[in-house]
């Protein structure tokens, strides 16, 4: 018993250190296939994560000790969120509640703005102030559209109201969840139709804006969270999905999860290959449509229940 | 042989009464230290009797003969609840104790500290009466020395004209609180002919008028919305450990009338009181942490935030009462868990925030974040300690501001689940989508100030010579620092004390100890583990290729000046223009030049919030009131013969009033 969830742990641990990459690749390399162009490798971020690992760091003299800790700390949190949420499809390791989860991202997000802020350049500053207004439409919507389902199981627990099978859980529910999560986490993300990942305009940015003055060790830091938040999250939202059809083994849930992960990659570069920026203004009306979305959800599972 | 809760009861009024006299006689107040230390007992003590109480039966109280209030006895009662807010009282006085002697220091020229000597241990003592009074009018003595006591404390600063105002306004709010207190006890006395709180039974439609009286009333000293004005007017005009008090512990005195009266003993019993609770502590919560997010005045931030954790606890105290009419057990114990648990955290994270700001004050003599910036490097210890109450204020785990949270959410789901009525389950999902947008907005709230305040370069000269507080400023705040991850990590004590005190409200309810499964300390564990294994490899290849320092990045132009930085207002703009409703935000934009659209010579941005609230209902209220005044002055012209004829009306209209009565 020991043994095996020590297993466990270390499944998910690999998982969590390299499939973040590979999401990362199919999503360059899918990105340049929509674009007719030849795109780099798919294991290229791995060279790129390796290279800025073995760099130096170039940090500014105005920053405190809060700008080199709080990547260690995004990380820190991202691995212990990744141990909660059974992204894998089978169960996680470490037992996960909504709210906790939410509120741990929270800090992920708390830090990053902090180390944005810390150089006093007023291009981070900028990130910090819109990721902070798009987390204020976001996140009331990820919580609000989870609730649901929280609410249809009367659990927080996340392996709880995900193992709740199929055909308890309307179908209708199910999909307006994953709606809602989607827009919501992309969003999150700050990828498109929030942010252009692509441009190196800091101005417009919003991911890109936060880590200007990150480098070397710290910036492969940073983005390995970003990795990591990215490809738990659409791990969820897969297995919000995978509610919808009858229970499978272990290793076809396993397997399942994972080309849906990469399927969410390539649906990722699809979007951000044939959508344009929406401009700031209209991104509040956005994730309305994710709130909406979720709040009809809890309407049917409270109005039925 | 009197119980011990008694004997440490009279040793902490023995120390806060010696107090004043010292003071008032030790007119070179050359002993400053002393009288902190004294405060500090008084707080021990205080604890000590809490603890007594918590761990044995309740214990009654009333002085002799000679103490009477005409038709009642000065009576105490010190039950668990009482018990409860006695530690919250005094586990956020005690660490203040360590902050006061220095911070004063800078205060002693400019006022006459013995009248700030005198009037806190009195706020101290009477906050601590207010909460074991047993009988309306005790209540109420108790409860006028605290908010006279603490209009001195406010008016500390009176030379300074925006003191004094403030000092104005929070008077006026303490006096339509205390007329409206008074209305609702001589009302429910009226009713039920008892002065004793465990007397009062009312139900039904007999229960709202004295409730809405005694609501309105706690409401305005809680800072409950609409009522909340004079918080973000007294908290920045008084010194900062005042306001750590004041919107630390005060506010929760009104905060244990409402779970007393309303909830615990069902004085007044009517679901109405549920629903009305719910949607004022809605609106608290939303509206206090959005003005929060605008704020410029660092302890005006805060006190903004005192307006929403009040809506948060007032959320979770009129979820249990409504919770209880409709019979959801589980939620009105998660509703009161709650409620109780987050008042405790919000005295500690609250006093550790203010002094935080205090120290700022002190050091730079300025709460404005436009001319703050920079702080961190200047004072580590205290931007640490500040960061690390922002985080608990924000509800970031493994932190206390967490669990009680978690706790409301836990009720809310509970609603939303297993409500009886469909409307209740849908409040249920309100509850939780609402929560979370005051968690996010909180976050961003705090973000703004830490990173304006704190980080970048120094806006201001006197940012720039900042010093480190002194070691007692940053020991009274590493206490309640300790105090909330402490607390964070102990949860299940905390519960199992709150458990004991809301069983009496849900009795068959699940133990909170089987509903909170969160394994904290595991999780503090490993994210200490992973960030001190990864920050020490990082340390080892920083040696190998040290870290390399250089000017922030300004794209090629030249350096940069801290003018260049992002600023408070700016920080907040894209926030505020999607609750530009609510603020009625606006930008002026106006640029000036020959060619003005390619070669703007001068450009103008304002912004301009307004708060529908003070300009369209407090204003022309308080003008109204003015005007009255200006009539009624006309009366005491100095004319022996108006005099005479007032008296004489007087005499009449009593007369008439009793002949009509009998």
């Amino acid at each position: 018993m020991r043994f095996a969830s020590i297993l466990l742990l270390a499944f998910y641990l690999i998982h969590a250190l390299t499939l973040p990459l590979l999401l990362a690749g199919v999503i360059q390399f899918s990105k340049s296939r929509f674009l007719n162009r030849q795109g780099p490798p798919l294991l290229q971020p791995f060279w790129d994560i390796a290279k800025l690992f073995s760099k130096g760091e170039i940090i500014s003299e105005t920053t405190t000790g809060v700008f080199r800790l709080a990547p260690i700390i995004s990380i820190a949190v991202m691995l212990c969120t990744a141990l909660m949420i059974p992204w894998l499809g089978v169960s996680a390791p470490l037992p996960g509640d909504l709210f906790l989860i939410i509120y741990l991202m929270a800090v992920e997000k708390f830090v990053t703005q902090l180390a944005a802020l810390d150089a006093g350049s007023s291009f981070g500053a900028l990130g910090a102030s819109r990721k902070a207004a798009v987390s204020i439409a976001a996140e009331p919507a990820v919580v609000i559209a989870l609730a649901a389902l929280a609410a249809h199981a009367h659990s927080s627990s996340v392996s709880l109201f995900l193992a709740t099978g199929p055909g308890s859980a309307n179908l209708f529910v199910l999909l307006l969840v994953v709606a809602a999560l989607w827009l919501a986490v992309t969003a999150e993300l700050a990828r498109m139709p929030v942010d252009d990942p692509t441009t190196h305009l800091e101005l417009t940015m919003i991911h890109e804006a936060l880590i200007l003055e990150n480098s070397g060790r710290n910036l492969a830091l940073r983005e390995f969270a970003a990795a990591i938040e990215m490809t738990v999250l659409f791990g969820l939202i897969a297995r919000v999905l995978l509610m919808a059809l009858p229970p499978f083994s272990p290793v076809t849930a396993y397997l399942l999860s994972l080309g849906l992960i990469l399927a969410a990659g390539v649906a990722l570069a699809l979007m951000e290959s044939i959508l344009v920026k929406l401009r700031w203004r209209k991104i509040p009306s956005l994730l309305s449509f994710a709130l909406t979305a979720g709040i009809i959800a809890n309407l049917i599972v409270v109005l039925k229940g | 042989m009197p119980p011990l809760s008694h004997l440490f009861l009279g040793a902490a009024a023995l120390f806060w009464l010696v107090l004043p006299l010292a003071a008032l006689f030790d007119g070179q107040h050359t002993h400053r230290r002393a009288w902190s230390a004294l405060i500090g007992l008084g707080a021990l003590t205080l604890l000590g009797a809490a603890v007594t109480v918590l761990y044995a039966r309740p214990e009654s109280l009333t002085l002799p003969l000679p103490f009477f209030l005409g038709t009642a006895p000065i009576a105490f009662h010190l039950d668990m609840l009482a018990a409860w807010f006695l530690a919250v009282i005094a586990l956020s006085s005690g660490p203040a104790a360590f902050y006061l002697h220095d911070y004063m220091e800078h205060m002693k020229t400019r006022t006459d500290m013995r009248v700030f000597w005198t009037a806190l241990p009195l706020l101290l003592l009477s906050m601590a009466l207010v909460v074991l009074a047993a009988n309306a009018l005790t209540f109420l003595i108790a409860w006028e020395v605290m908010s006279l006591s603490s209009f001195l404390l406010v008016a500390t600063d009176h030379r300074n004209a925006s003191t004094r105002q403030a000092a104005l306004v929070y008077l006026g709010a303490t006096r339509v609180g205390t007329a409206f207190l008074a209305g609702g006890f001589l009302w429910a006395h009226a009713l039920t002919g008892s002065w004793v709180f465990q007397n009062w039974h009312l139900a039904g439609v007999r229960a709202l008028g004295p409730g809405l009286l005694l609501l309105t009333g706690l409401g305005v000293k809680a800072g409950m919305w609409p009522f909340h004005l004079w918080l973000p007017a007294a908290h920045p005009a008084a010194p900062s450990p005042v306001s750590a008090l004041m919107s630390g512990v005060m506010v929760k005195t009104a905060l244990y009338a409402i779970v007393r009266l309303f909830l615990f003993s069902r004085a007044f019993a009517h679901p109405a009181f549920g629903y009305i609770l719910l949607i004022l502590g809605s609106v608290s919560a939303v509206w206090g942490i959005l003005f929060a997010l605008i704020q410029e005045d660092i302890k005006r931030i805060l006190a903004y935030s005192t307006v929403e954790n009040v809506g948060l606890i007032l959320i979770g105290i009129g979820g249990a009462i409504s919770a209880r009419f409709l019979g959801v057990a589980g939620a009105v114990q998660l509703g009161a868990a709650a409620a109780l648990f987050q008042i405790l955290n919000h005295a500690l994270f609250k006093s550790l925030l203010f002094l935080g700001a205090g120290s700022v004050d002190l050091r730079t003599h300025t709460r404005d974040l436009t001319k703050l910036g920079g702080l961190g490097k200047r004072m580590p210890y205290t931007f640490g300690l500040f960061i690390l109450g922002a985080a608990a204020i924000c509800g970031l785990p493994p932190l206390n501001g967490f669990a009680a949270e978690w706790l409301l959410y836990q009720g809310s789901l509970h609603i939303a689940a297993q409500g009886t009525t469909p409307l209740l389950r849908c409040c249920g999902v309100l509850m939780i989508g609402q929560t979370a947008l005051v968690g996010v907005l909180s976050l961003a709230c705090y973000t703004r100030a830490l990173g304006v305040a704190f980080q970048g370069r120094p806006r201001t000269r006197a940012a720039e010579e900042a010093k480190e507080a002194s070691r007692g400023m940053l020991l009274a705040q590493g206490l309640l620092a300790a105090g909330c991850a402490g607390l964070g990590l102990a949860v299940p004590l905390a519960l199992s004390i709150l458990q004991r005190l809301v069983t009496p409200l849900a009795p068959n309810a699940v133990p909170l100890a089987s509903v909170w499964t969160l394994p904290m300390p595991m999780l503090a564990l490993l994210l200490v583990f992973t960030t001190g294994g990864i920050a020490m490899w990082m340390e080892s290849a920083a040696r190998r290729q040290p870290v390399r320092k250089f000017i922030t990045w300004e794209c090629g132009f030249g350096d940069l000046t801290p003018r260049m930085q992002v600023a408070s207002g700016s920080f907040a703009q894209p926030i505020a223009r999607m609750f530009s409703a609510f603020y009625r935000y606006a930008i002026h934009l106006h640029i000036d030049g020959v060619n003005r659209r390619l070669f703007p010579e001068e450009i103008t941005v304002e912004t301009k919030t307004g708060a529908v609230l003070e300009t369209r209902i407090y204003h022309p209220l308080v003008r109204w009131v003015d005007r009255a005044g200006d009539w009624i002055v006309q009366m005491q012209a100095g004319s022996i013969h108006l005099y005479l004829l007032t008296m004489f009306g007087t005499l009449l209209l009593l007369l008439a009033i009793g002949g009509f009565t009998r």
